[in-house]
């Protein structure tokens, strides 16, 4: 027997470590239990991607390879591995609006998902000589005389550092103009998109700058001395964090993670697992808001509705409502925190409810208020939000046994529109 | 005021048929930037009924022309200068003829008449030469993400908008943080620009013209909406931040959709259809004359400036939808009597390469042109035209180098809604001189 208590959290750790919850996967999990939830979301398999050079052959106008991606969050096998994918695409961020190169850009997808739970060292270093990434913070054709600065601030200002603080920032600007020159000498082919080295725009052989307090002279070498800098474990274990649990960590915590990671040589799978087997990952529930895919992806499956019945549904919703993959708003990803509760979302939302269909579990329960709400996997919902819900089945307009289906429809929409399920 | 309207045009019609040469004086040549604007005879020695428009009452609108517009194209010149402007682009440069003059040495698109036809009249229509950001960057997406957030070097990485910080300030000092909405941007999601931290700022689709959305069934659209409500009325003062956040944004979209959009005056009919930007302004109109809060309204140009080819008929299209719109919409606000506290600006994220490539087109470059309309512009061509006579006078990548800063520009469009731009983090920048009328 589980208890609805049991249901909520396991249906919060669905939220936060895959797109769903999906419905019924609350009620298989919840009859094995928490730990085994975790365990499982932990031991899921990545999704495979074998199709990914036909994504990388499509015309750089086309959308095809966002639906492609969607639809890998929506199945219902997707674990941790999925939604470290998103993490790290909103982390180390690289966006189509400017690469517009999808022979680029896929590839990197394809390297990103090979290392999500694996070392972000080793990613790092990839993804500062990849050509999507080369594109998009300008590396490419940067030469080391004259370096395009790009690449080099973001490395560490969104990336691996964080700026620090006024009184103790964890880089100057003469660092960014030194790495810079380290990480200068790649060139993309605009035809081909592949990612060359001249050493000609390099630094030469014999010389070195003098970065992050380290003689460098090459790219992975200046990568080495970001990853060396004290602040750049605490900074990657923080953001994966905030991810999971919704907050920023103690500095306590933060410490422990960052050791934990370079005591784990920078593979990332032990610190998200000791994240979820946290306490406070359990009683941290409903402390952030949902983000629109995560919102949508649940929101559709919750309401039955599928891409072959809805072809379009679900890019424009998202990309009304503002968080469309491979097209982050700039380099610092998708923003995090209550925007994305705020008027003009709740209203692109709205839009998306009022396709709520009759779905006869609901219309045919006995408690439709209860079915409606277990449909959307919401099992700690508030009094106000109830007291709404059972407006609807009091109310004289939709009154009578002729009136069920309308009346699921309604009871759907709003339950997918409530408070309770805007929040991750 | 209607009243002072009339009064003021008349004048305005007097003061050109007197000095019509007047109306040239505001565009300054190279050198004497920054000194104080002398006001053009006749347009400037008028009192603008706009002056007399308390800041609370104030409006502004922002065209925002994505892709990079080619001011050089908007504004061409004339005169002296014709020649190496059409020397340095030969495959694309308007014919001097073609041009609307502004002033001896400053044309207009000839696809931009209706417009020129207003500052003719002096109905309010400027231009504000070479406008952009000091160390810019040819990219769309950064320089984009500077202009979004009002941030020179993009190394602020603020968390607002200029014109989200713009509405904070405008609300909290008019006391209307509460109201549903102070700025609203017409486009398909919400835009950097428009972060805000007390205000209410949203985004409304211009098509379903924002209004709460329905169920076609009429009885479940009204109980759903009272189910709605009932939702998001907040009985738990213990609920969490992000749980309040949550039911207060439901709330204001409602609010919003009841209290805004459904008072709403009927679109005016005059508008062109072809193309969003019509759409757009007329629903921008109709914000403004429910005088429900909506003070700021972006208006993101879904058009096709970034002309890298074919630059010409491309470009063309885009002033005739401009012209046609913005005409559309200044006859609009004159009819709802609202023409003398509504401000219009356009904004781009860079200018385009003065030199033409081999596509008929022009590459990402530096500095635009801003364009002001409305009764609140004065007439004239301000600023600087930025200099293009030799190759050293351009930039090292081609492009003209700015001469009026972002911030700049920014300090005008807060000076006109009353905000000091320190307020705004526009540093010590000022208002460019002459540029609003009075």
């Amino acid at each position: 027997m589980t208890t609805t208590y049991t249901k909520a959290l396991v249906a919060h750790v669905l939220r936060r470590t895959t797109f769903g919850p999906l419905p019924g996967q609350v009620n298989t999990w919840a009859a094995k239990g928490v730990a085994a939830t975790i365990s499982h979301v932990l031991a899921a398999p990545a999704l495979p991607v074998t199709d990914w050079a036909t994504m990388a052959a499509v015309d750089d106008g086309s959308d095809l390879p966002v639906r492609w991606w969607l639809k890998r969050m929506a199945n219902p096998a997707a674990g941790l591995h999925e939604k470290m994918t998103f993490f790290w695409h909103g982390h180390l961020t690289t966006g189509h609006d400017k690469v517009y190169r999808w022979k680029c850009e896929i590839p990197q997808h394809v390297l990103i998902r090979r290392y999500a739970l694996g070392n972000v060292r080793t990613l790092v270093q990839k993804l500062t000589v990849d050509p999507a990434m080369l594109l998009y913070l300008d590396g490419s054709w940067s030469v080391a005389d004259t370096p395009n600065e790009n690449y080099a601030r973001e490395l560490m200002e969104l990336f691996c550092l964080g700026r620090g603080t006024a009184a103790s920032p964890n880089y100057h600007q003469a660092d960014v103009e030194a790495g810079a020159k380290a990480l200068a000498g790649y060139g993309v082919d605009w035809d081909t998109g592949i990612a060359t080295f001249y050493p000609d725009n390099a630094l030469p052989l014999d010389q070195t700058v003098r970065f992050l307090g380290h003689d460098v002279r090459t790219a992975a070498q200046a990568v080495d001395a970001v990853l060396g800098h004290k602040a750049a474990a605490p900074w990657i274990a923080g953001r994966m964090w905030r991810y999971f649990v919704g907050t920023e960590p103690s500095s306590a915590k933060r410490a422990a993670l960052a050791k934990l990671l370079i005591a784990n040589k920078w593979v990332v799978k032990p610190v998200v697992t000791a994240i979820l087997h946290d306490p406070l990952f359990l009683t941290s529930r409903m402390n952030r808001p949902r983000q629109p895919i995560e919102w949508v992806t649940a929101a559709m499956a919750a309401l039955g509705l599928t891409d072959a019945a809805h072809p379009d549904l679900r890019m424009e919703t998202l990309w009304t409502l503002g968080q469309l993959p491979f097209y982050p708003p700039n380099v610092a990803g998708w923003s995090w925190g209550l925007r994305w509760l705020g008027p003009g979302v709740t209203l692109a939302k709205a839009a998306f409810e009022v396709e709520a269909p009759a779905l006869t579990s609901v219309a045919n329960a006995a408690d439709p208020v209860a079915a409606a709400l277990a449909r959307c996997s919401l099992f700690e919902v508030s009094a106000t939000t109830r007291a709404a819900m059972k407006k609807v089945m009091t109310s004289p307009a939709l009154a009578g046994s002729a009136n069920k289906g309308r009346r699921a429809q309604v009871l759907l929409a709003l339950a997918v529109g409530s408070p309770e399920f805007a929040l991750a | 005021m209607p009243m002072q309207y009339v009064n003021r045009r008349r004048f305005l019609q007097l003061g050109i048929a007197s000095g019509a040469a007047g109306l040239t004086a505001a565009y300054l040549p190279r050198g004497a930037r920054a000194a104080a604007s002398p006001p053009p005879d006749g347009a400037g020695s008028a009192v603008p009924s706009s002056v007399g428009v308390p800041p609370s009452d104030r409006c502004l609108v922002v065209i925002e022309m994505d892709g990079g517009h080619d001011g050089m194209s908007m504004a061409p010149p004339r005169g002296a200068t014709y020649g190496r402007y059409h020397d340095l682009r030969s495959r694309i440069a308007l014919p001097e003829a073609s041009t609307l003059q502004l002033t001896p040495d400053v044309g207009l698109h000839p696809a931009l008449a209706k417009l020129h036809t207003r500052y003719l009249t002096g109905a309010g229509f400027g231009v504000l030469a070479g406008v952009g950001i000091v160390a810019p960057d040819l990219s769309h997406f950064e320089m984009l993400r500077r202009w979004w957030a009002g941030d020179l070097s993009s190394t602020a990485l603020t968390a607002t908008g200029f014109l989200g910080r713009l509405c904070d300030a405008v609300a909290t000092r008019d006391g209307t943080v509460d109201a549903a909405a102070t700025g609203v941007s017409l486009g398909y999601g919400p835009t950097p620009a428009l972060v805000s931290m007390a205000a209410s700022t949203l985004s409304v689709n211009p098509y379903d013209s924002g209004g709460f959305p329905v169920f076609w069934d009429t009885d479940m659209d009204t109980v759903w909406k009272s189910a709605w409500k009932t939702m998001c009325e907040s009985t738990d003062p213990k609920a969490t931040v992000p749980f309040r956040s949550a039911r207060h944004g439901a709330a204001y979209a409602m609010l919003f959709s009841d209290g805004v959009m459904a008072g709403l005056a009927p679109d005016s009919g005059t508008y062109p259809t072809d193309g969003d930007l019509g759409y757009q302004l007329s629903l921008a109109a109709r914000l403004i004359a429910a005088n429900q809060g909506v003070r700021v309204v972006h208006v993101p140009f879904y058009g096709d400036f970034d002309t890298h080819n074919n630059h010409v008929e491309r470009h063309a299209a885009m002033m005739t939808m401009l012209d046609n719109a913005l005409d559309a919409f200044l006859a609009d606000l004159e009819v709802r009597g609202l023409a003398d506290k509504v401000l219009v600006a356009t904004t781009s994220e860079f200018g385009r390469r003065v030199p033409d490539n081999d596509s008929n087109g022009l590459d990402h470059g530096a500095a635009s042109f801003t364009l002001f309309a409305g009764t609140p512009a004065a007439n004239g061509v301000f600023g600087q035209y930025p200099a293009f006579a030799t190759d050293s006078d351009l930039d090292p990548d081609g492009n003209l180098v700015a001469t009026v800063g972002m911030w700049e520009l920014y300090a005008t469009l807060a000076s006109w809604m009353g905000i000091p731009g320190a307020d705004l983090g526009l540093g010590s920048a000022v208002a460019v001189p002459g540029v609003l009328a009075g």
